[in-house]
């Protein structure tokens, strides 16, 4: 099955682009699959017995693996393979949304033209060195090449492909099942505003509203293009979502005015001093008895160092310099002055909505879940890692 | 003229743009390179597998007996020589930078690039 966007701002592939797309999915999926178990194979068989001889009484480390393994063969071939196949992800859309920006253009001036949400840009925001000056994720041009829409089709083209269907066909499922682990987990909890955080083109914010239907959501970012696209996205969905444009360290939102503040793969590409300001502002603006709860990587020190290493491969060779600096931090410390009391603290992995029968998802839930190596890394049947607070 | 709009030509120089300095995998310098051109390489193979897949489809579709004349072709004897002459050449170029040795103009000798330093 061609993997594919699932909304009007779709629009058609030569075969050579869909061609071309559809390699670097087989090919995603092969690195993530099965490269990935005959290093984690070749580690245990080959390189885990001379560290454990080298060290002795001394416990291994991700960095001591690290280093051994930036010589051995598989993992410069893993390595080399991933990299290639993560800029491939974002070279395959381009020559498609080149020959057809004008149509996309197009088809955003008739949905912007829809009363459907709102779209608030900001055009003195500063944007931080961490999101202006890097090409994140290796995407051309980084998050903020332009003002309009070219930073979110490439997103979402780019995504998708980047992708392969793990997070569902409609590239939503972070979303749908963070959101459903709420209406499942907290009954009550009946929220009138929902906040996603560092939303970009909001696919993860689309399901928390098709899921709270009497709720206002909004979704802000600082980049103006992946908002502008991501409304568009939006209203040609028909969810009605208010993005805009907007730093997480300094809401412009009243105290107490938001019942859920969500935030999917955010935190990790930030510098930590900016997440200990995300956690002030959380807490400012949720209201009482409101809900912050977040989709991350799991913390280094609840993985084996095997597992640490291996997702990590993202901090040193894909343009996320604070992702490792993320996962050894301690969550307490970075709460700690934030206003939250870490007594409501509770950390989770929840399976992946789309791959379960609704039935099958919530039983899930509610059994007990060891931390292994499916959490948090994208592959077949992995799990998220999730965290959260209730503002007393 | 070209068939590109000033615009559509923007979006396309995105790909001449590298997010930031590459990283190095392999110990031997130009390996990550070479790496990067095999894959890119591979991708433009299997575009190319894919179209002809296509084709034959489209052929078979055309012509209900093709597909049985596909499956059972056996190329006549000089199609053999033919073929083979194609595939010979095709893996002297592959080889070509590890088995060329001769030189390509044996009076050459007064004209030998210079040694650079440090050799």
């Amino acid at each position: 099955m061609p993997i594919s966007l699932a909304h009007d701002l779709k629009f058609d592939l030569t075969p050579d682009d869909r061609s071309a797309q559809d390699f670097v999915v087989s090919l995603r999926r092969f690195v993530l699959d099965d490269l990935a178990k005959a290093m984690r194979s070749e580690y245990e068989q080959a390189i885990a017995p001379k560290l454990q001889r080298m060290n002795g009484e001394v416990d291994i480390s991700q960095d001591d693996i690290h280093t051994a393994m930036r010589t051995n063969t598989l993992f410069q071939i893993y390595s080399g393979v991933r990299y290639n196949a993560q800029e491939m992800s974002w070279r395959s859309v381009i020559p498609g949304i080149s020959q057809n920006i004008e149509q996309l253009r197009k088809t955003a001036e008739k949905f912007k033209r829809e009363p459907t949400g709102s779209l608030t840009l900001d055009s003195s925001l500063e944007i931080p060195t961490n999101v202006a000056k890097l090409d994140v994720h290796l995407m051309p041009g980084g998050y903020v090449s332009d003002t309009d829409l070219l930073s979110g089709a490439i997103y979402d083209n780019g995504l998708t492909v980047f992708t392969a269907g793990m997070v569902g066909p409609e590239m939503d499922d972070i979303g749908q099942s963070f959101s459903r682990y709420v209406t499942h987990k907290f009954p009550h909890l009946k929220p009138e505003k929902i906040l996603d955080c560092g939303c970009t083109i909001g696919h993860h914010t689309v399901p928390w509203a098709q899921n709270f239907p009497d709720a206002e959501v909004h979704a802000i970012d600082v980049s103006g293009s992946m908002l502008t696209y991501g409304h568009v996205r939006a209203v040609s969905l028909g969810v009605p979502i208010n993005f805009r444009q907007m730093n997480a360290t300094a809401l412009q939102y009243e105290d107490c005015s938001f019942d859920i503040i969500f935030s999917s793969q955010f935190l990790h590409e930030l510098p930590l001093k900016d997440i200990v300001k995300y956690f002030s502002e959380a807490y400012r603006v949720l209201k009482p008895g409101g809900l912050l709860i977040t989709m991350e990587l799991p913390p280094n020190k609840m993985l084996e160092p095997y597992d640490q290493f291996y997702l990590d491969w993202d901090c040193y060779y894909n343009r996320e310099p604070y992702y490792r600096k993320f996962r050894d931090a301690d969550l307490r410390l970075l709460l700690a002055d934030s206003g939250f009391d870490w007594a409501n603290y509770s950390q989770f992995t929840i399976p992946q909505y789309f791959t379960h029968l609704h039935e099958d998802f919530e039983k899930d839930l509610d059994q007990e879940y060891q931390f292994d190596d499916k959490i948090g890394r994208m592959s077949s049947d992995f799990r998220y890692f999730g965290f959260g607070l209730v503002k007393s | 003229m070209s068939e590109y709009s000033k615009e559509q030509h923007e979006v396309l120089d995105l790909l001449k743009k590298a997010p930031g300095k590459r990283p190095q995998f392999f110990d031997t310098g130009g390996v990550d390179h070479l790496l990067t051109m095999i894959m890119e390489l591979s991708s433009q193979l299997w575009i190319v597998k894919e179209k002809l897949y296509l084709h034959g489809e489209i052929l078979c579709e055309l012509d209900p007996d093709l597909k049985q004349k596909l499956k059972h072709w056996q190329p006549s004897p000089d199609q053999s020589i033919e073929l083979e002459q194609m595939r010979t050449r095709m893996i002297n170029n592959l080889f070509r930078s590890v088995t060329s040795n001769e030189p390509v103009n044996d009076n050459a000798s007064d004209t030998d690039d210079p040694v650079p330093p440090g050799t």
